[in-house]
């Protein structure tokens, strides 16, 4: 080969790759990214079951019921309420009032099964989406509401009597 | 006092680093300046290094007059996280990463006495102007000498998830490897100012690069271990946005320490490397500014303050706007290097590249797309793993196909057949391998074979390359040792990195695949089987810790073996600030691990347990120390060490 | 001062060293050396072209091609003009650039620090000390303090209740005195401030103390303590027409378990009696002998053995209501649950140890 054909096809080939990797990136970006809803939107939006979609609000006061590994617990944003279903353990600082991001699809039935809840491990952290949407509905407030934790029943029983022997001790 | 006197070492350094930035800057051509400058480097360390002390210092007394100590430390912690809730915030970790910079900076001005002298006062201003920066952002913007008068008379605690050894070691190794990355911009940027960028110029940088790159190794793997047993969800990468912080920067340095390599040897790729150096330490401080701003939803982003943010993306920009530009001004006047033919090693180094950069670009995009829909649209998304493991998968997966071809290829023009030749034993080997895997756990159909495949591939590959090169099975098995103690450093390492590289690969192709996992209520006495595990539930009691209370359960597990170990994951609520944290029990098993997480306790005695089985886990973390191993052994060749090669007169008088 | 004549001394070391290691080494350094790393780096390039040769990673006709793209740069290098310039740099110079540092430096640290300010390591705080229950070093060491610092609203309200307790009572006047200065008036403090007072007069409520427990009442409707003191005087000094409705609109405001409220029961039907007690003493010790066994065995709450307590003072039974207390400050050692019991225990006289 001479000198302009090897640099010919170095330049190809650098060319190929590139563009394949960037079809690549446009390609997941199209099909897989998944979109954030509060409870209205997923209303107003009409989003169909099954697809893959976040759902963030806040978690409705004392709105927990437990059997097993599942909780059930409604979502709100304010104007709108969304039961949510979700087997597996729930964050540490999960409880009511506090805001909430899950992963999941809708059912049939127009409830929400959640396969992951997602929380940050610092009590004053509310999910940036969460905040975002609040404010779109004017229900946002810098403080969150005070739970008594000892009659919630979103928030896991046993830290309550860990909570009250950490304080009083 | 001590404090005070910090602050003070700390006003003093900015001063020092300014003045030395601006001194350089105008005087590098003057080769008197270079000994000043030299000196100011290591008295910038030695006054940052004082302040650091002083800080330290005033978390262990539990000063409390100090508003950082009050704000994350408690009286009652132990010794080790009051050291460690120094950098465990906003505020220190910045005065951590101002330390490794300068550290850095002197290192340069010490191991840097034989770069010319244009060169290396340029290098040491360019590095004083971002200490002076960064300085000048800590001072005035996150000041961590701030007191309080009176003294309260408690503290508010260390977040309690940042309680634990991780913290000691996971920061600091990441900066340490964010920050060498500084080395190798101040190189390039002061390369582009003097004209002088030339394949000396390669040598000179790639071993900051090989450090940067060995810390960077070492602190993400300690990162996703830490998350993994801390975090308590199992998962030990979760495409996070901090997680990608640093995961960029480590794929464009791992870029550049190849294409250094090209532009040493051969004088190619020179426009190239000179670019990766600027965009690898962008990438970690877009990496530092998303952290600190909180712009993005992260799992583990600690100490964030969207302010200050701002001013770190101003910073970001001057640093990058003003590298980009010297780049482009200078690009035409860099001389093209010597010739090669598509297949030959610089070839394939040159794929190597195309390949990290482009996983380094879906990584960028796939983590800034949700800001940049947000700002467009409105549209509130985000990106998930699927992208990644979609579009970082098949970016990778060609990569670690042509990977092991690499070191077989010659230099200029390589003969392509002949490799795959002396590679067919290596390829036949990983197959069965494969195979054998596939059958043995009931051959599902599924990428993980494939992707077994690929590891096995890479890791025999790299043995491959060392018995080819000892002319294993060619010669006596004696000759084959001597020759292979023979071998250059820079063969060893270069074998080893990829061997862990294999390792990695295998780890997270088994731990993904074949993990299991089960979440189920027991009541104390009763028992699951997991893999062939038994544990048994042994019930729960509360403990109290030295600043937390505690349910602790107690579960007894029995291995196929018929060996029984004690397991105690826990449960915690800390005192001060009341939060309540969860702590995994993990048990080791070879190269496997059973994780057990506590949750709630029901009303009638009973647990919510959730326990996963993790095979050939650690293999994950095993293989990125083989990496960093390979780092340490590279950085210890004399030919490559640190700085410039030292005359020979000196050389021989030394030995 | 010292902070800063420290601060001048490290400013001088650290510009000593730079001055010196400008003058001793860099300016007569030779000049030959600058170039020769990029000749070291071409012979190291020729050494590791034969090396890959040897080993089979580069053909000979590539390892000649390469040795000729190395002699080419090391001719163009031999051409390379020098690049820098010699001549050493004046003394003015040099000064300027030291002078600009400790300016800069003095002037940033000038505008954030707080150079008078001292350090206050934990261990040789007051605070830690009284967790500690070393009663004595505690309040000279919280003394030193406020000395320093009268303005620590936190020092004035821990040494308040212990001034009580050690029996200092115009010392705990004036403590909280400053607080009610620092921090704006309360019920709480006007009612500690009439118990101090109250105290210093030897028990006596007429004046002051009785003017500040009703201003604490008017104050807040619902504060109990300063009510009981109010109903309490009405009581001692006979006048149960006014007393029974104090009573009853203190016990009112109980939500039934406060340690104060079977006091306030039996005084009610004192009152109502018109001074003849209507529960029998015995009555009222088998009561409280049940109580006492209950948390001697089982432990209880902070209030349930302040209700004990008073509850023993009330029965006369000093030497029981000392081992009650004592069993109290051995189950709640930290002295910030229990000011209530303390008060009422130094206001009887009983002990801490």
């Amino acid at each position: 080969m001479t000198r302009k054909q090897k640099r010919f096809a170095i330049i190809l080939g650098i060319g190929a790759v590139l563009a394949l990797a960037a079809g690549l990136i446009f390609v997941a970006l199209r099909d897989e990214i998944v979109f954030f809803y509060s409870p209205s939107e997923i209303k107003e939006k009409a989003v169909a079951v099954g697809t893959p979609i976040r759902l963030g609000g806040l978690v409705k006061k004392d709105s927990c019921t437990k059997s097993g590994e599942t909780t059930r617990f409604v979502v709100t944003d304010g104007e709108t309420e969304m039961p949510v279903s979700f087997t597996g353990m729930l964050p540490d600082l999960f409880r009511s009032g506090q805001g909430v991001v899950t992963e999941g699809a809708l059912d049939t039935t127009g409830g929400f099964i959640a396969s992951n809840v997602l929380a940050k491990h610092d009590e004053n952290y509310m999910p940036k989406e969460v905040v975002k949407s609040l404010k779109a509905r004017g229900e946002w407030q810098r403080e969150p509401q005070a739970v008594d934790l000892a009659t919630d029943t979103c928030s896991s029983r046993n830290l309550k009597t860990l909570a009250e022997t950490a304080k009083g001790g | 006092m001590g404090i005070e006197l910090g602050h003070f070492a700390f006003s003093l350094a900015f001063a020092l680093a300014t003045v030395s930035a601006l001194a350089g800057l105008l005087l590098w051509r003057r080769a008197a300046l270079t000994p000043y400058l030299q000196q100011a480097s290591i008295i910038q360390f030695l006054l940052v290094g004082a302040a650091f002390a002083s800080l330290i210092q005033a978390f262990i007394v539990s000063d409390f007059s100090l508003k950082l100590a009050k704000e994350h430390s408690f009286s009652a912690q132990p010794l080790l996280f009051k050291i460690t809730a120094v950098w465990g915030n906003h505020e220190g970790s910045m005065v951590l990463w101002v330390l490794i910079l300068v550290i850095m900076g002197a290192a340069v001005a010490a191991f840097g006495r034989n770069l010319p002298r244009d060169l290396l006062s340029l290098v040491l201003a360019i590095q004083s102007l971002i200490a002076a920066a960064f300085l000048g952002f800590t001072l005035f913007t996150s000041n961590p000498f701030l007191r309080l008068d009176p003294a309260p008379f408690e503290g508010a605690d260390l977040n309690p998830i940042l309680q634990d050894i991780g913290l000691a070691i996971h920061p600091p190794l990441l900066y340490a490897g964010y920050v060498g990355f500084s080395v190798c911009f101040s190189f390039a940027a002061a390369a582009l100012i003097s004209g002088r960028l030339d394949a000396a110029w390669a040598r000179w940088v790639r071993p900051w690069t090989l450090l940067s790159w060995t810390f960077l190794t070492l602190g993400i793997a300690m990162g996703s271990y830490w998350a993994y047993y801390e975090l308590g969800w199992g998962g030990w990468w979760f495409w996070d946005p901090v997680e990608n912080a640093s995961f960029m920067p480590w794929l464009a340095g791992t870029a550049l320490l190849h294409s250094a390599l090209v532009m040493e040897k051969r004088s190619a790729l020179k426009i190239w490397t000179v670019f990766l150096a600027i965009i690898t330490f962008s990438l970690s401080l877009l990496g530092t500014f998303m952290v600190r701003s909180g712009i993005l939803t992260s799992v583990h982003a600690f100490a964030t303050d969207p302010t200050r943010g701002v001013v770190i993306l101003i910073l970001l920009s001057l640093f990058i706007g003003g590298a980009f530009a010297l780049f482009a001004a200078r690009v035409g006047t860099l001389r093209a290097g010597g010739l090669f033919a598509p297949i030959s090693r610089e070839g394939a180094l040159i794929l190597n590249n195309l390949l990290l950069a482009s996983s380094a670009a879906a990584v960028l995009v796939g983590t800034l797309y949700p800001l940049i829909l947000d700002a467009l649209t409105g549209e509130t998304i985000s990106v998930g793993a699927p992208f990644f493991n979609l579009t970082f998968g098949a970016i990778m997966a060609p990569l670690l196909v042509v990977l092991p071809l690499g070191p077989f290829l010659s230099w200029k023009r390589a003969d392509f057949l002949g490799a795959a030749q002396r590679l067919a034993w290596a390829a036949g080997l990983a197959l069965f391998f494969a195979i054998l895997a596939f059958a043995l756990t009931g051959a599902s159909v599924s990428l993980a074979p494939l992707g077994l495949l690929l590891g096995f591939w890479v890791a025999l590959g790299a043995l491959a390359e060392l018995a080819d090169r000892a002319h294993l099975f060619r010669t006596t098995i004696m000759t084959s040792l001597r020759r292979l103690i023979g071998l250059p450093k820079s063969a060893w390492s270069s074998a080893l990195a990829h061997f862990g590289l294999g390792v990695s690969v295998i780890g997270i192709v088994a731990a993904t695949a074949w993990q299991a996992e089960e979440i189920t209520t027991l009541a104390p006495g009763s028992s699951v089987t997991i893999d062939g595990y038994t544990v048994d539930f042994g019930g729960v009691t509360q403990q109290q810790g030295p600043n937390y209370a505690a349910d602790v359960a107690s579960f007894t597990i029995t291995a196929p073996d018929g060996g029984k170990r004690i397991a105690n994951p826990e449960r915690r609520a800390y005192t001060a600030s009341g939060m309540p944290t969860t702590e995994a029990a993990i048990e080791t098993y070879g190269f496997s691990q059973l994780y057990l997480q506590l949750g709630e306790p029901q009303t009638d005695g009973k647990s919510v347990v959730r326990i996963w089985y993790k095979p050939f886990v650690t293999l994950i973390w095993i293989g990125t120390l083989f990496m960093a191993a390979a780092g340490f052994l590279s950085l210890s060749n004399r030919r490559l060490r640190v700085g410039a090669p030292r005359p020979a007169r000196t050389r021989v008088a030394t030995e | 001062m010292l902070t800063w004549l420290l601060a001048l001394l490290v400013t001088a070391i650290a510009l000593a060293a730079l001055y010196f290691a400008g003058v001793t080494r860099g300016v007569n350094a030779p000049d030959a050396a600058d170039e020769a790393p990029e000749r070291v780096h071409l012979r190291r390039q020729l050494d590791e072209i034969d090396l890959d040769a040897t080993m089979g990673r580069l053909g000979p006709a590539e390892a000649t091609a390469a040795k000729a793209e190395l002699a080419r740069e090391a001719i163009r290098l031999k051409d390379a003009p020098s690049r820098t310039r010699p001549e050493a740099l004046r003394p003015t110079l040099v000064g300027l650039g030291l002078a600009l540092v400790a300016i800069l430096g003095f002037g940033v640290y000038g505008a954030l620090g707080r150079p008078h300010l001292p350090s206050s390591p934990l261990a040789t705080r007051p605070d830690k000390s009284v967790q500690n229950m070393n009663l004595d070093d505690a309040v000279s060491q919280i003394e030193a303090r406020l000395k320093q610092a009268p303005d620590d609203l936190r020092g004035w309200t821990v040494i308040a209740p212990v001034y009580m307790q050690l029996g200092r009572f115009a010392d705990a006047e004036h403590a909280i005195r400053r607080q009610i200065d620092l921090d704006g008036i309360t019920a709480d403090r006007e009612t500690d401030l009439g118990e101090a007072i109250m105290m210093k007069q030897g028990g006596d409520m007429a004046n002051e103390p009785m003017s500040l427990f009703e201003s604490a009442a008017n104050r807040d409707p619902a504060h109990w303590r300063s009510r009981y003191y109010i109903a309490t005087n009405a009581t001692q000094k006979g006048d149960y027409a006014a007393a029974v409705p104090l009573w009853e609109a203190l016990i009112a405001l109980a939500k039934g378990d406060e340690s104060w409220l079977i006091n306030a029961k039996a005084a009610l039907e004192f009152a109502k009696s018109g001074g003849k007690p209507q529960m029998g003493n015995d009555q009222i010790a088998t009561m409280v002998e049940g109580l006492s066994e209950r948390l001697f065995s089982g432990g209880g709450t902070i209030d349930e053995w302040t209700r004990l307590v008073r509850s023993r003072l009330v029965l006369g039974q000093t030497d029981e209501a000392q081992k009650a207390y004592l069993a109290a400050r051995a189950a709640y050692p930290d002295a910030s649950v229990r000011t209530e019991l303390d008060v009422l225990a130094a206001d009887s006289g009983l002990v801490a140890q």
